[in-house]
């Protein structure tokens, strides 16, 4: 416990087991409203919209069962934390917005614009779509790097980081 | 079908359903009557699975389930939901409690033999389980077992079975011998999960291709089974993620509740000396029967 490669792991363990479990449910929630909001209620797209390229289907197939996955674990992984008391909530946000910013991001550019899986929507002008959901993206990034700045250098954070109390 | 076909399949259908009803019910009886603890969610879970098999194989669904979406129904119910819900319920745990020694002794070493724990490795339930469904679809393994109620008979046993094979060495309650770590089973129940959502869009894409209409359905019939797999997929997902997760933290907790006492009765460095990781609920075999 007290040489510096035990100390060192318990540091990288106060820090990404909670941007982890924050990261998988923000994984979780961008797919599940994605999901929900524009394929079930609002029909603007489709599940699969696009031709039979075997990278779009791979990759269609993937990220639909990451998000029960990610929203699963990552909320499994939330209750382990507050049971151990080694939940900080800083940090579990920061990831979160990692894991949600990130997930759109891939989406909205590599997704939409490079497999060319399908569009945010149809039949409209669709760059501000495009715009809107990027830059929504970046900005919730953007706050997750705050939010991990912050959590680090706060001195409480490291308290409750404390593993063997 | 011929009419002939389908009630004989409803006579086999009731000798696949009642005669493990009928030993489950005789083990809880036998338990309950020597005043044993048995929980009422494995008695829930094993009438869960036992209803799928039986609305699977024994209902008026089975006897049209020569049309492509009530086959793929009756996948998601025999080859996943039945599985998963059969293995929550630890029947192999009930039959070693309640039966004699020499019995639970060859049960013990039929569990513990090579060939059992190999088949009982996580990857392996996997391909056999979803990997297997490939072949099934793309190749005329599928059209085969349309014309040939054996072939057919022989398709549902495969289907149970293997994912029972699968499905007990995730989230199976009974000892399973070699399941793989709890990394390893991840990595099995990702890779089962995706190649079942990725067959189920690879079917919606080509189902003009893949169907031939009078034999194994129209295109419509296809596209229909495929969102049917899709969406069925993902209700089956939900569950075997849950439990496979649940089983996860209930250990972490017994593990936790371990470490607490030791400490609280002053075994210094308890936690950190013989579990360098506190983090990792201990891998590998399943709780043994008390």
């Amino acid at each position: 416990m007290s040489t510096v490669g035990d100390s060192r792991a318990v540091e990288l363990t106060w820090r990404s087991r909670p941007v982890g479990s924050g990261a998988l449910v923000g994984v979780g929630a961008a797919a599940f409203l994605d999901e929900t909001l524009f394929h079930q209620i609002l029909h603007w797209h489709h599940f699969w919209d696009g031709g039979s390229q075997s990278a779009g289907l791979v990759s269609d197939g993937l990220f639909h069962l990451a998000g029960t996955l990610c929203l699963v674990s990552g909320l499994f992984l939330f209750a382990d934390l507050r049971r151990r008391g080694t939940f900080n909530r800083p940090l579990w946000w920061a990831g979160f917005c990692f894991g949600n910013g990130g997930f759109e991001l891939y989406d909205g550019i590599v997704q939409h614009k490079i497999l060319h899986l399908h569009q945010i929507r149809y039949h409209v002008t669709l760059w501000p779509y495009d715009v809107t959901w990027n830059v929504i993206a970046a900005i919730i990034l953007i706050v997750g790097f705050v939010l991990y700045r912050r959590a680090v250098r706060a001195p409480s954070g490291r308290q409750a980081g404390d593993l063997h109390r | 079908m011929s009419s002939a076909a389908g009630w004989q399949s409803g006579a086999t259908g009731l000798v696949v359903v009642a005669l493990p009803a009928a030993g489950y019910l005789a083990g809880r009886v036998r338990l309950a009557s020597r005043g044993g603890h048995w929980p009422l969610a494995r008695d829930g879970a094993f009438a869960g699975g036992w209803l799928c098999v039986a609305i699977a194989v024994a209902s008026p669904l089975a006897a049209r389930d020569e049309q492509f979406p009530v086959h793929v129904v009756q996948h998601i119910l025999l080859g996943v939901l039945a599985p998963v819900l059969l293995a929550l319920s630890g029947p192999v745990t009930l039959l070693l409690r309640v039966s004699t020694p020499a019995v639970r002794r060859f049960v013990t070493r039929v569990l513990r033999s090579r060939a059992v724990g190999w088949l009982s490795w996580a990857p392996v339930g996997a391909v056999l389980s979803v990997g297997a469904m490939y072949p099934l679809y793309l190749t005329g393994i599928y059209r085969f077992t349309l014309r040939h109620p054996l072939a057919h008979a022989a398709l549902h046993a495969h289907m149970l079975l293997a994912g029972c094979l699968f499905a007990w060495a995730l989230v199976g309650v009974d000892p399973v011998h070699n399941r793989g770590s709890w990394r390893v089973r991840l990595v099995a129940l990702t890779g089962a999960l995706a190649a079942h959502a990725i067959l189920a869009l690879y079917l919606y894409v080509h189902a003009g291709a893949l169907a031939q209409p009078g034999v194994t359905g129209t295109s419509g019939d296809w596209r229909l089974g495929a969102e049917i797999l899709w969406y069925g997929g993902d209700a089956a997902d939900l569950a075997v993620i849950v439990a496979f997760f649940g089983q996860w933290y209930r250990r972490g907790g017994r593990e936790l509740r371990r470490q607490r006492e030791l400490q609280a009765v002053g075994v210094r460095g308890a936690a950190s000396t013989d579990r360098p990781r506190p983090y990792e609920p201990q891998a590998g075999a399943g709780p043994l029967p008390e």
